[in-house]
Parts: C-alpha cells; sequence; structure tokens
C-alpha cells in the first residue's frame, strides 16, 4: 500500500511537471522575411530570408495601382497603391491579400508605417494629409501634414511625415517633417530640413537617430541626408554627396545606414564617424538600385529594379558587411521599396 | 419512224416549259478594262453559283437555270461589277467583263491582291449595325479597344497595338498622323460598301503602322440619297445623311456620346453602383468625294467631349475639343498618282485635375503625303500577272503645347512588288514585294521584304507568306513634350518585325466556309509605354514574340439565315525566359454573329468574348475576360424606309478593356433608316 502510495505521488508529480512542461513551452520560431514590393506587377514579394527558394508573390489587385513603398508589423504588411487611393492590407502569413482600405479621394497614397498589431499611417501626397487606418476595422481618419506628404516613420512613440514639399510633382523648395503624437492623432510640432526638398525615405538608425533622405530633382546631384533628433524635433546635421537621385534607406544594428540610388548604387553612411563613407561615385555596383533592406543577422538586399516591364524579374541582391555578393534573389517585376520583418509562427 | 427520229421529233416538239429545265452555261472573261490583261482570282457571283477566274481571267458558271438573274464580278483593286444577264435555255452565253481599276491606296502606296485577304460585303455590314467600331469588333480576329462612350475605337490585329494597325478609307490613311490610331466608331457601317482585312506583318506594302494588319474601306459609290437618325439611351443620339449628285458623293452626320451612364465603381471607392460622368461629347463629321479621272477626297471631323479620368480618379471638368481635315487626290494619268494633306488640331484641358496643376494644352499640326508609281504587265513563262514600282513621301509638322520645340518629321520610301498568276482549273497566285524606308533620324535605308503565295482549285485555298516590316515609331512617342510623369526617350528605335511567316486554308462548301491561318513572327523593338521604379512613363523598346491562329466559320443553312464564328488566339510575350503577354493585348477571343431575315423582318444576334487582359507586362493582376451580348431587330417599313431597335450589351456586362474606363453598359438604340430607291 505504501508503495502504491508512492508510485502515486510520483504519477502526480510527473503530470505536474508534464504539465508546467506544456505551458512553458517556448513559441514557435518567427521567420524572418524580406518584403519587396513590385511597383510595376503590383505584387507584393515574401522572401524568406532562410529559404529563398519558398518565396512567394502576393497581387495586390486595384484597378490603376501604382505602389512604390510597404511597412510591416508582425502578420501584417501594408501596401498603399498610389493612383488607386487605398491600402492593401497583406497577411503575411497566409500570403494572401487579407483587405483593400479606401483612402479619401485623390489620396496618392504612398508612404506608411505601422505601429502596432491595428494602425498604421499612410500618407496622402495628393491631399497634404495623412490617415490614420485601422487595418483591422477599415476605419479611416484624416489628419493635415506638410506639403506632399510622401513618407512616414515611426520613432520614439511619435510619427514623423515627411513632407516633400513637392508642387506639381516637382520640388519646391526645402522639406520638412511634420510630427503627429498619434495617441491624439494631432500635429506637434514641424522640424525643417536642409537641403534641395523631396524628403521621401527616412528609417531609424543604429543611434536611434532619425535619418531622411532629401532626394531633391531626380536628375540633379543634390540630395542630401538629414539627421533628425526624435526627441528635441531638431535637424541635427545634412550631408551631401549622394549624387543623383538617392532613394530608399536602411540601418544595421551596428553603425551603417545604407543608401539605394538608381544611378550611382549603393551608398553607405557611417553614423559613428558621421560621414559618407562610399558616396557618389564610389557605390557598390548594384544595377538600378531602387531599395535597400538589412536583416537581424546584418545581411544586406540590396535591390535591383530591372527593366520594369515584359515581366523581367527584379533582383535582391545579397551582400555581407563587405559588400560580397552571397546570392542573387529574383523577385517581381520592378521592386521598388523593401524591409525585412520577423513573421511571427502560426 | 426509226427510234432515233422518234426521239428527235419528240425534242424538238417538246413544251416549252420542258425544254426550259435544260441546263445552261455562262462563259466569260475578266479582264482590266484600261490595258486589256486578263485578271486572275476575280470573284465571280450568279445567285448562289461561285466561280474564281483563272490566270488567263476565263471562268464558267454551269448548270445556271433560266431567266433574268444578276451576274456580279469582284476583285481587290477594281471596282465591282454587276449586270442583270437573260439567261437563254439551253444556250451558253458568254461574257466579257472588263473592271475599272480602282487602286487601293496604302497609305501612300498601291496594294494588289494577296492570297490571305478577307473581306465583308455591305450585306453584312449592315446587319452588323451601327458603326465600323461595333461591326468589325470580333471578325476575324480584329479587337476593337475602347476608353469609354466618344473615346476612340481603335482596332487592334494579332496582338499588336492600336497604333499598329492601319486603317484605309478609299485609299487614305484615316489613322491619327499624332498617335497613329485609327478611330472606326467615325465611320458609319452604312456608308461602306466593303471592308478588306489584311492581317500581319503589312507595311512592305502598306507602309507605316500596318505592323499587324491593314484594313481597307471602301464606300459605296454612287450613293443613293439615304440617311438615318438614331437614339439611344444614356443620352446619345445622332443622324447621317448622304447622297450622290453626279459624281459628288456627301455624307454629314452629328453624333452625341452617351452621358451619364451607371458604371459599377471600384470597390476602393466604396463600390455599389454610381454614374459616369463628363463622359459624353458631339461629333460633326462631314465626307465628300469628287469620282472622275481626277479622284477627290475629304474627310473632315470636329469634336467636343469629356475626359472622365479612370474610375479612381474621376474628374468633371477634363474636357477634349479636335477637329482634323483630310484632303486626299489620286489619279491614274500614266503614272498612278496620289497625295494627301491632313490638319489636325487638339485642345485638352482640365481646370481643376485629380492631381497636379489646372492645364490647358493646345496642338495642331500639317501633314502631308504624295507618291506616285507605275505598273505594268509582267510574265515570267507561264507566270503572268502586272509588277509595280513606287516612290512615296510623307512629311508632318507639329506645334503647340503638347509637343517638343522643333516637331517635324519627314520619311521617304520606295517599294517594288509583283502579283503573278498561273494556271486555270488550279490557280496558283505568287506575289512578292520589297521596300526601302528611310526617315528623320533614320538616314540609313531599311530593309523588308515579303512573299505570298497561294494556291486554288475548286473551292479550297492554301496560303502562306513569309516576310518582315519596319515601321518608325508613331510621332506621339517622338515628338511629345515632356511633363510630369513623361520623359521622351532619346533611344527610342523603330518597331520591325525582323521575320514573320503564316500559313492558311480556306475551304467552301456548299453551304459553309470553314478558313484558319496561322502565324509565327518576331517583332523586334516593339514600342510600349512603360513605368520605370518612379511611375515615369517613356516609350521604351521591347523584342516580343507574337504567335497564334484564327479559325472561322460560315454557314449559309438558308436564303435568310446565316451564321459566322470566329476563334483568335494571339501570343504575344516578351522575349525573354517566362516573358509574359503584353499589357492589353487579350490572348483570346471568341465571336459570333447570327442572321436571320424573314422579309420584311431581319434579326441579329452577335455574342462576343474578349480573353483576359493585363494592365502590365508583369503578368499579373489580370483584368477579367467579359462577353457582349448584342440583339438587333430591323423591319423594312416599305421600299425606302426600315426601323432598327437594338439591344447592346444585353447581360449589362459594362466591359473595361482597359481598366478604370467602362463603356456604358446595357443600351437600347432606336433608329431609322431610309434609302431612297
Amino acid at each position: 500500500m505504501t508503495q502504491l502510495r508512492v508510485l502515486l505521488r510520483y504519477a502526480v508529480v510527473v503530470a505536474l511537471l508534464s504539465a508546467c512542461a506544456d505551458t512553458n513551452a517556448p513559441a514557435p520560431e518567427p521567420t524572418e522575411a524580406l518584403l519587396a514590393v513590385n511597383s510595376t506587377a503590383n505584387t507584393l514579394s515574401i522572401v524568406p530570408v532562410d529559404n529563398p527558394s519558398a518565396a512567394v508573390e502576393v497581387q495586390l489587385g486595384g484597378t490603376t495601382p501604382t505602389p512604390v513603398g510597404v511597412s510591416a508589423f508582425g502578420r501584417t504588411a501594408i501596401v498603399p497603391l498610389g493612383l488607386d487611393n487605398a491600402v492593401a492590407v497583406v497577411d503575411l502569413v497566409d500570403r494572401t491579400l487579407a483587405r483593400t482600405i479606401p483612402l479619401p479621394a485623390n489620396s496618392g497614397a504612398t508612404g506608411s508605417a505601422m505601429l502596432d498589431d491595428s494602425i498604421a499611417y499612410v500618407a496622402n501626397p495628393n491631399l497634404n494629409t495623412v490617415s490614420r487606418v485601422n487595418y483591422l476595422t477599415g476605419e479611416t481618419t484624416e489628419t493635415p501634414a506638410g506639403v506632399y506628404p510622401q513618407g512616414i516613420v515611426y520613432a520614439r512613440g511619435r510619427i514623423f511625415v515627411l513632407d516633400g514639399n513637392l508642387v506639381n510633382f516637382a520640388p519646391a523648395g526645402p522639406s520638412w517633417l511634420t510630427v503627429i503624437d498619434p495617441t491624439t492623432n494631432q500635429a506637434i510640432d514641424s522640424i525643417a530640413l536642409t537641403g534641395p526638398g523631396n524628403a521621401g525615405f527616412g528609417t531609424l538608425g543604429p543611434d536611434g537617430l532619425l535619418y531622411v533622405m532629401n532626394t531633391g530633382s531626380f536628375f540633379e546631384g543634390e540630395g542630401r541626408l538629414s539627421i533628425v533628433d526624435p526627441v528635441q524635433f531638431t535637424e541635427l546635421a545634412s550631408f551631401a554627396g549622394f549624387g543623383r537621385g538617392p532613394g530608399g534607406l536602411a540601418a544595421d544594428a551596428d553603425s551603417r545606414v545604407y543608401v539605394s540610388s538608381f544611378a550611382e548604387g549603393l551608398m553607405v553612411f557611417d553614423t559613428d564617424a558621421n560621414q559618407v563613407v562610399r558616396g557618389a561615385g564610389n557605390g557598390v555596383a548594384i544595377a538600378s538600385n531602387s531599395a535597400v533592406a538589412v536583416d537581424s543577422k546584418g545581411t544586406i538586399y540590396a535591390i535591383e529594379s530591372g527593366a520594369c516591364q515584359g515581366g523581367q524579374p527584379g533582383v535582391a541582391h545579397v551582400l555581407d558587411s563587405a559588400f560580397v555578393e552571397k546570392a542573387a534573389i529574383p523577385l517581381g517585376e520592378c521592386p521598388s521599396g523593401a524591409l525585412t520583418v520577423q513573421i511571427p509562427a502560426e | 419512224m426509226s427510234p432515233r427520229v422518234a426521239l428527235l421529233a419528240l425534242l424538238v416538239w417538246l413544251p416549252a416549259p420542258l425544254r426550259a429545265q435544260a441546263p445552261s452555261r455562262i462563259l466569260g472573261r475578266v479582264v482590266d478594262a484600261t490595258t486589256g490583261a486578263p485578271l486572275a482570282t476575280a470573284e465571280v457571283r450568279l445567285s448562289d453559283r461561285l466561280a474564281t477566274t483563272s490566270s488567263d481571267g476565263a471562268f464558267v458558271l454551269g448548270s445556271v437555270p433560266p431567266g433574268r438573274a444578276t451576274l456580279s464580278v469582284r476583285r481587290l483593286g477594281y471596282a465591282p461589277w454587276s449586270d442583270v444577264l437573260d439567261v437563254v435555255p439551253g444556250l451558253d452565253r458568254t461574257v466579257t467583263v472588263e473592271l475599272a481599276p480602282l487602286p487601293l491606296q496604302l497609305d501612300s502606296l498601291t496594294v494588289v491582291a494577296t492570297p490571305g485577304a478577307v473581306s465583308m460585303t455591305r450585306e453584312e455590314l449592315e446587319a452588323r449595325g451601327g458603326d465600323l467600331g461595333h461591326a468589325l469588333d470580333g471578325w476575324e480576329g480584329v479587337a476593337v479597344r475602347r476608353t469609354g462612350s466618344g473615346g476612340p475605337a481603335s482596332p487592334q490585329l494579332r496582338g499588336g497595338g492600336p497604333d499598329e494597325v492601319l486603317v484605309l478609307v478609299d485609299g487614305f490613311a484615316v489613322n491619327d498622323p499624332f498617335t497613329g490610331r485609327a478611330d472606326l466608331g467615325r465611320i458609319s457601317s452604312r456608308e461602306v460598301d466593303r471592308v478588306t482585312l489584311l492581317p500581319g506583318a503589312q507595311t512592305v506594302r502598306a507602309g507605316a503602322r500596318a505592323v499587324a494588319g491593314v484594313i481597307v474601306v471602301d464606300t459605296r459609290r454612287p450613293i443613293r440619297p439615304d440617311g438615318a437618325a438614331w437614339v439611344a439611351n444614356h443620352g446619345a443620339r445622332g443622324f447621317r445623311v448622304g447622297a450622290s449628285m453626279g459624281p459628288i458623293g456627301v455624307t454629314a452626320s452629328t453624333e452625341r456620346y452617351a452621358d451619364r451612364f451607371p458604371y459599377s465603381v471600384p470597390e476602393v471607392r466604396g463600390g455599389g453602383e454610381g454614374s459616369r460622368l463628363n463622359a459624353g461629347g458631339d461629333l460633326y463629321a462631314l465626307t465628300a468625294r469628287l469620282d472622275g479621272p481626277v479622284e477627290l477626297s475629304l474627310r473632315a471631323s470636329q469634336s467636343d467631349r469629356g475626359l472622365p479620368g479612370t474610375t479612381t480618379n474621376p474628374t468633371l471638368a477634363a474636357r477634349a475639343h479636335d477637329r482634323s481635315v483630310l484632303l486626299g487626290a489620286r489619279g491614274t494619268a500614266g503614272l498612278r498618282w496620289s497625295g494627301s494633306l491632313q490638319w489636325i488640331e487638339t485642345r485638352a484641358e482640365d481646370t481643376s485635375p485629380p492631381t497636379g496643376l489646372p492645364y490647358d494644352s493646345y496642338t495642331h499640326g500639317l501633314g502631308g503625303t504624295a507618291d506616285v508609281g507605275r505598273r505594268t504587265a509582267v510574265g515570267v513563262g507561264a507566270w503572268t500577272g502586272d509588277g509595280g514600282i513606287a516612290l512615296e513621301g510623307r512629311a508632318d509638322r507639329f506645334a503647340g503645347d503638347g509637343v517638343r520645340e522643333g516637331a517635324s518629321f519627314s520619311h521617304a520610301a520606295l517599294r517594288l512588288d509583283a502579283s503573278l498568276h498561273r494556271g486555270s482549273t488550279t490557280v496558283w497566285t505568287l506575289s512578292p514585294a520589297v521596300r526601302l524606308d528611310v526617315w528623320t533620324g533614320q538616314t540609313t535605308p531599311l530593309a523588308s521584304a515579303r512573299l505570298d503565295a497561294g494556291w486554288q482549285r475548286g473551292r479550297t485555298a492554301v496560303t502562306a507568306a513569309v516576310g518582315s516590316a519596319v515601321t518608325p515609331p508613331v510621332l506621339a512617342d517622338l515628338l511629345f513634350r515632356e511633363g510630369v510623369g513623361v520623359r521622351l526617350n532619346p533611344d527610342l528605335r523603330p518597331e520591325r518585325v525582323r521575320w514573320e511567316a503564316e500559313a492558311g486554308l480556306r475551304q467552301e462548301f456548299d453551304k459553309a466556309t470553314v478558313s484558319a491561318r496561322l502565324f509565327y513572327g518576331r517583332v523586334g523593338d516593339m514600342v510600349v509605354w512603360a513605368p520605370d521604379f518612379r511611375f515615369i512613363w517613356s516609350p521604351r523598346n521591347f523584342d516580343v514574340l507574337r504567335r497564334g491562329g484564327e479559325i472561322s466559320l460560315g454557314y449559309r443553312p438558308g436564303r435568310t439565315i446565316r451564321a459566322d464564328g470566329s476563334a483568335t488566339y494571339s501570343a504575344v510575350t516578351y522575349d525573354i525566359d517566362a516573358g509574359s503577354q503584353v499589357q492589353y493585348r487579350p490572348r483570346v477571343t471568341y465571336a459570333i454573329a447570327v442572321l436571320w431575315s424573314p422579309e420584311p423582318w431581319a434579326v441579329d444576334l452577335r455574342w462576343h468574348r474578349i480573353g483576359e487582359r493585363f494592365p502590365n507586362g508583369a503578368g499579373t493582376n489580370p483584368r477579367a475576360a467579359f462577353s457582349l451580348l448584342d440583339i438587333g431587330v430591323e423591319r423594312r417599313l416599305g421600299d425606302a424606309l426600315s426601323a432598327r431597335v437594338q439591344l447592346t450589351d444585353v447581360t449589362d456586362a459594362r466591359a473595361e478593356f482597359i481598366a478604370g474606363y467602362p463603356t456604358p453598359g446595357r443600351t437600347l438604340t432606336a433608329t431609322l433608316n431610309f434609302r431612297l430607291p
């Protein structure tokens, strides 16, 4: 009988331990993926960085879409559809177009940023507003911004709207940032930027500062990189040396901000040294480099847009930190915006 | 009385009605009225009997019933001929038919009959109703691209673009000299006597723009006083009148386009049904022709229409005002010559565009063509026929807000061609042609050539062709003024069909006709507008592979009913690995037309399906295929009047050939036609 009681005690203990073990099992590993919006194909490429052969292209639909950028949070990505005046919501786990949310007529939606698992902001350059979008319910609310807002960065609990200051699609003067408090959805400040205007690309640097590219005219070598303090709401510095048409930015976890350029290839700014280490004339030779992304391991994905016609695929050139190409991943036609995201398991 | 004598007596004294059952024959010969040269491959028809002339121009129609019958003869390049014959019972009748040359001027050159040509006559055109945009849509692979109610109805063939089909009316190109596109919507079906289609790369004979084919339109002559008035829902209505006075023929028309028609609002704009605004407008058109040793032709039009924008970015204030005048002359005094002048002007304005600044753009231009050539009879062994040499020139100059400074262009070409035939019961045809082109910016002559061959025996015809083609980019691609979102391409190259081969078979039965054609070729440097990664658009060159086929079936079970069907397949893909279909080129089309005409009624039913199209060159996000069903009922009201009711797009498909530009859906049109005897 005593032995039976001992056995029962052991059984209870083992059962409890097993239960505890089940309860505390580690969550499945998320999948890190490269997202690239293929502009003229109107698709979103989802490329698992550890298994590029499992890449898929999600068709974004619409009537006359002109998508050029993407943002992501968790299992969701949103792609503003430009002339379609809408935003496409993509489920990154199911790899499907989940829904399309209308934006105000004539919005011309371009840039976007996602705050959390329900809220995103989308820039409406034709309306000089941004839309706060609940991408779960489809509700939208408009907030005034500056002239021709075309990019958004979310940092330090604030929405930074990149006001390109384009009039009839040409730079009309320097750009600025409109700062919006997402808790009140009100503009609380603006930050003047040095340079030629046409600010459209930004990223949060490894040093916690905001890096914004003022592209200027695509046909002049006047692009300047602004460094902005997202807490003090001031421009700290402005750097030239990026040649013609600098565009998409991405930062690694160390000290680099990468700058893509259709004309110059991939360029590099050192955030520690505060200098352009690979600028115009010295960019990494990436043909028609339209975007750049960096994954959690520091691997660089320099996007080559290709001919943008005929179904000719774009390419993600996979580079190590020494810019040695390790692989080339085919994308859709004309990729022009890219980032990496951790997609939670189902 | 011996049995033979008895039989002879019986035959001589047979009652007349019984003797009248004896078969008769009509034997004849068809010749060129000016040269006397025999004409092969002419179509000779008497009631339901059909014959084709042999290489010596001869034909025989057997088993002809006695009585009065109309003998008609036609051949490409000549005016149709017809006459009423008294067929005497049991006796052969011999006729000689002289066909008056009616050179078909292709662009500025003369074209001879080619074995692969197909035609549609006035009866079928009238049954199809409306304008040529509607009448030809779906016929033999023609896909008409429309962008709304008043926009141009431009034909596409074999996966080519709307600026790759040359349309000739009475010998003169009606393609817009700036955009290169023709608008079939401005040609009434009732003013046309015959439409001939020459599919494939035809620039060698036809000149610029004929990369995918040529549509040759012959208007009626003389014009009996006739006209039509019609009214439709969505606000459309129109009136047309025409008449001849001696050698002068005139037609005039006016039309109001549909406005405020219902359309399906895109989901991103809220979905449901809306009213398409700013889609209407007015068109006024005048044509005049003077027949004679020197033939004069005038076509003038003026339109004012709304530009409603896409369904996602509609605009209420954009308008387009267009005027065009085409004046042509041609003659055959010794040399065959022709010339034309064409004036166009266009104003586009929007005081409150959805994006960008208000604009008001005015552009005008003047173009002229001249050509001179000579044709002569040629013979090589058993082959006989004719050959020709021609020089052509063209010059255009544009000015205004829509073009860059110094927007002028000139083009010259030299062409040699021949058309040879041999055989009588079995007719062989051979039509070689070569061409040299030079133009502004292209001073090294570009050569192209084409060879058409045909074989015909009885009711079976086989055709084959191989050739190349070259055409300069349209002036709208070369000369436009750079602006927001558009950039010139200084490296834009001419479009070339490097080679293309095709083969066809046509078989006639007692009550049916079947024809099939296959084609395969490589197009180098096809010009397609495409965006870069910033969505700045430019005309660009792409190598393209095009192949496919067309099959047609005609069925005539009786005098009052006829049915026609066709199916086409045109794969036009970028010439790269896994290249996708070129944008807005439907890969498949189907068409069925049924006409039932128990006098005094006529009922026609047309079904047309356009396969999916891709809005981009990546082969993604396809636009759904659509089908259109039209039903028309017409009744004669005496000798001069007829009334017609037509229900277009019965299923209310509201087709969008181009994304964002819906056409009016279900439309009821009532038409009153008159034609004086």
